[in-house]
């Protein structure tokens, strides 16, 4: 862990609600390079909100959020893509990966639509993660665990300094689920700050820090306190 | 554009692609109408020119209009005095029918210098002689290549009262015999020197010829100028004069029949064309955008803001109407090409391949507007969707 650069996410007072008034109401954390947490709670509580506005994707309704020190309340919309696009990378619940790119392409548009310059990169993470007599293949005729590893791999090329991941291993048989993890911790291992939304108490164990969303608040869980006073 | 617009458009089969067929057949029949258009255009052009139609002037007479001065010895006698003006030759209308063989009739009209008959037999002399007559080579069924230098009784109609009257027979030597493709003044038509003509429609008024030119007048009238420079002067001073003058050039600008359908299809075509590739891509673009929102919304996630997304549909839109212009201007040209021979028989004048070229604006814009049309209709169809942020849309929508 590297403590002296800016945290790769720090949210303070984070909230954000929609038109329906659902919402976050106040998430407080930091992230550092190198860790893995998760966020974990019931449907409904504000997961994935949660994700979009560390994603830049939303703008808070409240708070502030630093991206490695950089203050996102001052960045213009342009801004704040090009800052996501250098800076972040995002694992969705259904994946989103684009239905007319191969496998290694889909990893390659992590950069931008110029795929070809970036296919040597995209091919050996596809590689790394076992894929890659696949990279070729079209993602619709692959299996749920490998369109998984790809979407992973789509997040981490670029080699991001916060990896946000919407329930990475759900539907997954159990080896499966744990290639992804090894995937995600080894992003963390290369200086990635890794936050994952899930369900599944075992995959939470194996991270570094636990919180709990509940009522679109978010709080340490017991084992994170427990983490914290040691510290302290 | 964005860059990915090349990926969705060569592979997303939502993308705006789909608007590419109907708008090539678009850009293809609005080429086809020009080059049409142009190689009558041409045809025409060059036998104007070839029958000294650029120093004549043809004068009206619109029956019933009392603005324009009906075309009476005494006022082509006018005409004739304009200076400038060399030679006045009047035409009049009536029937000549078969009054031995045959079961034809034939309009007759007089032999204006603007005439250019393309003879296929015989000779025409330089003044047609008032028992003479120039001919189709057939009409109605009806070879007259055997009448060819021999003298034929034709009948005539003598109108003896306001719905009566009696056939009169007059015999004319064939002089001539023309190709009847050439049908400037309507299928099946007999050229008589002006005396004869005016003889024939003055019985068919029921008048003595004198009497008939004086007061009835001709129908239309063909004036020549000794350079084509006067044209324009003499045509003014004779409309000063009540006449309703017009220079035979003008004739380029309005074809006859089916030509002058493509030419006008040719002028509505760009209107349909801009129309509908604008149309289009209002439909397309927020039936695209609706259907790919989830795929925006991975783009948006992937680092693209609203704008690029924006310019994805834009550069689809480009993409899509230049293949569709190009497209189209090839096959239309093509078409155009291959009708250039049928529509040169159909027209009487030959068409060459150069002449079913498209005019270069007209190619310019069925290549562009294709492209401007699909983009200006992209702006707005994808407005409303865009407007909304697609990854909170996709996610609204599961």
């Amino acid at each position: 862990m590297n403590t002296a650069s800016p945290p790769a996410a720090a949210a303070e007072g984070l909230s954000f609600r929609y038109a329906s008034g659902s919402g976050l109401t106040r998430a407080d954390l930091t992230l550092e390079a190198g860790e893995t947490a998760t966020v974990e709670g019931p449907s409904g509580s504000g997961k994935s909100t949660l994700l979009a506005l560390l994603g830049l994707i939303l703008s808070p309704t409240a708070g502030t959020l630093h991206i490695t020190g950089t203050d996102t309340r001052s960045l213009t919309p342009a801004e704040r893509d090009l800052l996501r696009r250098r800076s972040i990378g995002i694992v969705l619940q259904d994946l989103g990966l684009l239905p007319f790119l191969n496998a290694w392409e889909n990893v390659a548009a992590a950069f931008g639509p110029r795929l070809g310059r970036h296919r040597t990169t995209a091919r050996d993470l596809l590689g790394d993660l076992g894929m890659k007599d696949l990279a070729d293949s079209p993602v619709t005729e692959l299996s749920g665990g490998q369109r998984q590893r790809i979407a992973v791999a789509r997040a981490a090329v670029k080699q991001p300094v916060l990896i946000l991941a919407d329930e990475p291993t759900s539907g997954l048989d159990p080896a499966t689920a744990q290639a992804v993890m090894t995937s995600l911790r080894s992003c963390a291992d290369r200086g990635a700050a890794v936050l994952l939304v899930t369900h599944d108490a075992a995959i939470a164990s194996t991270c570094d820090r636990r919180f709990l969303l509940d009522g679109g608040v978010l709080s340490a869980t017991p084992k994170e306190n427990a983490r914290k006073e040691n510290l302290g | 554009m964005s860059g990915w617009s090349l990926h969705t458009w060569k592979r997303d089969g939502r993308s705006l692609r789909r608007a590419l067929p109907t708008l090539t057949v678009l850009a293809a029949l609005l080429t086809t109408s020009a080059g049409v258009a142009a190689g009558a255009a041409g045809a025409v052009e060059r036998d104007v020119l070839r029958s000294g139609g650029l120093t004549q002037i043809e004068l009206s007479s619109f029956e019933g209009d009392a603005s324009v001065r009906p075309l009476t010895t005494a006022a082509l006698r006018t005409a004739g005095s304009v200076p400038g003006v060399r030679r006045v030759v009047a035409d009049y209308s009536s029937v000549l029918y078969a009054k031995e063989d045959g079961t034809y009739d034939l309009t007759s009209h007089t032999l204006t210098p603007a005439d250019d008959l393309p003879v296929t037999r015989g000779r025409i002399p330089a003044e047609l002689g008032t028992d003479e007559v120039v001919l189709p080579a057939s009409a109605q069924g009806t070879d007259f290549t055997p009448l060819l230098g021999r003298s034929v009784t034709f009948g005539y109609t003598k109108a003896t009262g306001a719905a009566s009257g009696t056939t009169a027979a007059i015999t004319l030597k064939v002089a001539a015999l023309y190709d009847p493709a050439w049908q400037a003044d309507g299928p099946g038509v007999a050229y008589l020197a002006e005396g004869t003509a005016a003889l024939l429609a003055a019985a068919r008024a029921g008048q003595d010829p004198g009497v008939f030119r004086d007061r009835g007048g001709a129908q239309s009238a063909v004036v020549v100028v000794a350079h084509q420079k006067q044209v324009a002067g003499v045509t003014e001073a004779l409309q000063a004069d009540g006449f309703s003058a017009s220079p035979v050039s003008d004739r380029v600008r309005s074809l006859p029949g089916l030509f002058g359908a493509a030419d006008l299809g040719m002028r509505v075509g760009v209107l349909v064309l801009a129309l509908a590739a604008a149309g289009l891509g209002m439909v397309r673009a927020a039936d695209s955008t609706r259907a790919r929102i989830g795929q925006f919304a991975v783009l948006r996630i992937l680092g693209s803001g609203r704008p690029e997304l924006r310019r994805v549909l834009l550069g689809e839109a480009a993409l899509t109407g230049a293949a569709a212009g190009v497209a189209g201007v090839a096959v239309g040209t093509a078409v155009s090409l291959a009708l250039a021979r049928p529509l040169s028989d159909a027209l009487g004048l030959p068409i060459t391949l150069s002449d079913a070229l498209p005019g270069p604006a007209w190619a310019f814009a069925a290549l562009v507007l294709p492209a401007v049309g699909l983009a200006a209709g992209t702006l707005l169809g994808s407005r409303e969707v865009l407007r909304q942020d697609p990854y909170l849309t996709a996610r609204a929508h599961g």
